[in-house]
């Protein structure tokens, strides 16, 4: 499946981020997967315990154990999602690419997640990809289940 | 040849009428009956380490304060102002040793103890207001198991001990990492869409297994169909999941999985060294919420230690976990589905024919739960 979603940012990182949530809502999670670098985490968060640097996680992924996540999960179809994202800021210092965005996410038409990315991304082979992709979610408690990826 | 019949008038722990799930009436009864009659789960005391420290709680919804006072006691209060019932801690935790619990309507200052110290300008009240008869209400019953905060809303509720009667020697094992005793690592809430009672069911249905998470067996290359292993026990109206039925405590090494009865599951996983404890409380009758605590023996709680339990424990459990993931969905398809009001009761009923046998397929701690249920639920309507 191909992913018919076109760069609307003009600044790659923040594009990355679009085109990564453009996919998780088309099922495409063969182009989520190839958005990460192989060596990259990927990871959700509650902000209690990302504030305190907190060892707990709601997904603590590696690249490897993304992609069982991803491709051990039939697509939910009758689950579609809506990523919003709001506010993105990237910063570039000493070679390394910084972003954060806000996001809002509909799970079946319904507001379930709402948080922060905060991503580090990769630019030296061309086209970016994620080094680590940290999911802040807001919140004092997680609102649903994290089968796939948000 | 037994009929269906037959078999639900013999035992209606097995066969379960749907609206226990769905009825918000039945719900409000549980409260009543259930959660303010028996001992629940507060807390955990490494939470609150410090004299001051303070984690809000609600329980039953009903809004609570744990907390370690001046003395070094754990007490259990009401989170609410004894002036006009605002609530007192407004963040879900912190420290009041310094600051007191001060209530942001008129400015009633309460300490660590939960005795009211200041009044601002206290003279309109009167002489019969004295300070001493205004403090925090703690709640009527706490008593410590392992570090585990128990509470109960009723004042003649039987002893802890006796209320944990035939799970006392495991749970103590459970939650004493082996001897040792254990901390909290962190801890996180999640929510299910799904009754609060379909969590302790699934966690003591070991028949599940091969089937929501049989994806995961194939994964890893093991066989669906040759299960979970272990026994599912009933006891009294607690239950486990027990890998060395029979063996001495002290000798063993694998997975414990019980449910207290009413709110609270206690976990050992070996493979990871992970001590776990989820606490549950009805939202509504649809939806519940879970507190997790990961905990870890006190001596080998150290960053890096807890870095790989908590990664161990990530992958499997919890609302993002490769498992825990899996039955929460699950669960959420159960509650949907029982909103059927086709008549037809739900089974609990495997096993009932092998004398209630603890294998690991067999639906007994569930039963033993209802069983615990229907004892609470029945008392308190006669």
């Amino acid at each position: 499946m191909t992913t018919s979603v076109q760069p609307n940012s003009a600044d790659p990182a923040v594009d990355l981020l679009y085109r990564y949530t453009a996919a998780l809502d088309q099922f495409d999670y063969d182009a989520v997967l190839a958005m990460f670098n192989d060596d990259s985490t990927y990871r959700v968060q509650s902000r209690r315990n990302y504030e305190r640097n907190g060892v707990l996680h709601i997904v603590r992924d590696s690249y490897q154990q993304l992609g069982f996540r991803l491709a051990s999960h039939p697509p939910l179809r009758l689950e579609p999602t809506v990523h919003v994202i709001g506010n993105p800021s990237v910063s570039r210092e000493a070679g390394a690419t910084r972003l954060r965005a806000t996001f809002n996410i509909d799970r079946n038409g319904k507001p379930t997640f709402s948080g922060e990315y905060i991503a580090t991304i990769d630019e030296s082979g061309g086209e970016p990809r994620f080094a680590n992709l940290m999911v802040v979610l807001e919140g004092d408690s997680v609102p649903g289940s994290v089968q796939i990826a948000i | 040849m037994k009929t269906v019949d037959e078999a639900i008038r013999q035992r209606p722990d097995a066969f379960t009428d749907r609206s226990i799930y769905t009825d918000p009436t039945i719900l409000e009864a549980e409260i009543e009956h259930i959660f303010k009659k028996t001992w629940v789960l507060i807390g955990h005391e490494t939470e609150i380490p410090e004299v001051g420290d303070y984690v809000r709680k609600t329980i039953a919804g009903q809004p609570l304060i744990q907390v370690r006072g001046n003395d070094g006691k754990v007490r259990v209060v009401y989170n609410t102002c004894r002036h006009r019932a605002s609530l007192v801690a407004i963040e879900a935790e912190g420290n009041c040793a310094k600051s007191n619990f001060k209530c942001p309507y008129h400015g009633f200052e309460y300490s660590a103890d939960g005795n009211l110290v200041k009044v601002p300008v206290k003279e309109g009240f009167g002489e019969w207001f004295r300070e001493e008869e205004f403090g925090l209400v703690e709640l009527a019953k706490v008593d410590l198991f392992n570090g585990m905060i128990f509470g109960s809303f009723n004042p003649d509720v039987v002893s802890l001990d006796e209320y944990l009667g035939p799970a006392k020697e495991l749970m103590a094992y459970t939650t004493h990492g082996d001897g040792e005793e254990l901390v909290m690592v962190d801890t996180y809430k999640y929510d299910i869409a799904g009754n609060w009672k379909l969590l302790i069911d699934n966690t003591m249905d070991g028949y599940h297994v091969p089937y929501v998470h049989g994806g995961m067996f194939e994964a890893f290359g093991i066989d669906p169909e040759s299960g979970l292993g272990g026994v599912a026990r009933t006891l009294g109206f607690h239950g486990a999941i027990d890998w060395e039925e029979g063996r001495p405590m002290a000798e063993r090494t694998t997975n414990r999985y019980m449910a207290i009865f009413p709110n609270i599951t206690v976990h050992y996983n070996a493979s990871g060294d992970m001590y776990a404890i989820r606490q549950i409380e009805p939202i509504d009758v649809d939806n519940m919420q879970v507190t997790m605590w990961l905990l870890a023996p006190k001596s080998t709680s150290t960053r890096e230690m807890n870095e790989r339990r908590a990664a161990a424990f990530t992958i499997t459990w919890g609302p993002g976990g490769l498992f825990g993931a899996d039955d929460a969905r699950q669960l959420e398809w159960v509650q949907q589905g029982m909103k059927a009001e086709c008549g037809a009761p739900v089974l609990a009923a495997r096993g009932i024919e092998q004398g209630d046998e603890d294998h690991w397929e067999n639906e007994q701690s569930m039963r033993g739960f209802r069983v615990g249920w229907n004892h609470y639920m029945n008392a308190n309507q006669k």
